[in-house]
C-alpha cells in the first residue's frame, strides 16, 4: 500500500487515490495529419518502464483534484508529488517530460 | 480506556442527526469576487486551508477541495440561502447546489470514538492530528464519507451519501459493539 502526498490534502492512503496512467502524454495538436499507428501509438502505446515513471493521480476520495507523481516502478518510492500545469524537478535525466 | 471514574458515559454513543440543510459550493478561492460575494450571503469567506472550517451565521462552512466547499445549515433555510448564495455569485464561474436531502450526517461520540472510526478509516483521527474544526473527505469501510469534528470532545459526525447510510450506520454498530459490552 502506498502512502500518497496529495499537494492539496497532505499524505493519504492509496486507497483514496486512482491512478489514471501515464502523464505529460500530449495529444497530437492534428489528429487528422496523423497516420493510423501514429494514432494508434497515441492512444495505446505507454512507456512502462523499471525505473521512474511519472504518472497522474486524482485523489478521488479526498478533495477531488488530478495531480502529478513521480513513482519508482520497482521499489514503489515516491520521488515527487507536483500539481497539474508545474513541471517535476529536474532529475538530470534529459528528458524534459 | 475509559476514564474510570466517569461510569455514566458510555464509550460510544451513535446517533442519527436530525436532517439540516447543506449546499455544495464550488468557485475559484483567488477570485475577490467570489471570496466577497460567498462572504455577503452566508457571513464568512470560504476557508482557504486544506481540511478546515470556518463557522457561518448559525451554520459551518467546511472545506471539501480547493474550489469546493459544504455549507451546513439549518434544513429549513436551506432553500434562502442557496438563492442568497446563487444571487450574490451570478456571472461568476461558482456552482451552487442544494444537496442536503442526499447527506445523512451520523454522530459518533465517547471516549472509544477513535478506536471505531480507526478500525475503518486510514485517516488519522486522534484529537490532535485531528483538532476542533477539522474536516477530511475520506473512506470508512470503503463508503465514501466527510468526517467533521465540531469542537474539542471526541465527538465526530460522519457525512455521507443517503444511500450508504444504513451501511455506514450498521458498520460502526458493528464496530462499537465490543466497547459496549459489559467486561
Amino acid at each position: 500500500m502506498l502512502l500518497i502526498s496529495c499537494p492539496w490534502c497532505g499524505q493519504r492512503d492509496e486507497s483514496e487515490f486512482t491512478c489514471g496512467g501515464e502523464a505529460h502524454i500530449q495529444r497530437p495538436p492534428d489528429p487528422d495529419a496523423l497516420s493510423d499507428p501514429e494514432w494508434a501509438d497515441y492512444l495505446f502505446m505507454r512507456t512502462n518502464p523499471k525505473g521512474r515513471h511519472r504518472e497522474r493521480w486524482c485523489h478521488t476520495h479526498g478533495c477531488g483534484r488530478w495531480f502529478n507523481v513521480e513513482r519508482h516502478t520497482l521499489t514503489h518510492d515516491i520521488i515527487s508529488v507536483y500539481r497539474m500545469g508545474e513541471g517535476p524537478a529536474d532529475d538530470g535525466d534529459g528528458d524534459p517530460s | 480506556m475509559a476514564d474510570p471514574t466517569v461510569r455514566d458515559v458510555p464509550a460510544v454513543t451513535l446517533a442519527r442527526c436530525p436532517p439540516r440543510g447543506r449546499i455544495n459550493l464550488r468557485g475559484n478561492c483567488w477570485d475577490p469576487a467570489f471570496l466577497a460575494g460567498v462572504a455577503s450571503a452566508i457571513g464568512t469567506e470560504p476557508p482557504p486551508a486544506a481540511n478546515t472550517s470556518r463557522p457561518a451565521g448559525r451554520g459551518v462552512i467546511l472545506w471539501l477541495g480547493p474550489d469546493e466547499w459544504l455549507v451546513e445549515v439549518a434544513a429549513a433555510a436551506e432553500t434562502a440561502i442557496a438563492v442568497a448564495l446563487e444571487d450574490a455569485l451570478a456571472g461568476l464561474h461558482a456552482s451552487v447546489v442544494a444537496v442536503g436531502d442526499g447527506l445523512v450526517t451520523l454522530s459518533l461520540s465517547g471516549p472509544r470514538s477513535v478506536d471505531v472510526l480507526a478500525k475503518g478509516m486510514t485517516l488519522d483521527v486522534e484529537p490532535d492530528r485531528f483538532p476542533a474544526g477539522c474536516c477530511a473527505r475520506s473512506l470508512l469501510a470503503k463508503a465514501p464519507v466527510l468526517l467533521y469534528r465540531p469542537g474539542d470532545d471526541l465527538l465526530y459526525e460522519v457525512t455521507v451519501a443517503r444511500s450508504l447510510s444504513a451501511y455506514a450506520s450498521r458498520w460502526l454498530e458493528d464496530a462499537a459493539l465490543e466497547y459496549l459490552q459489559p467486561a
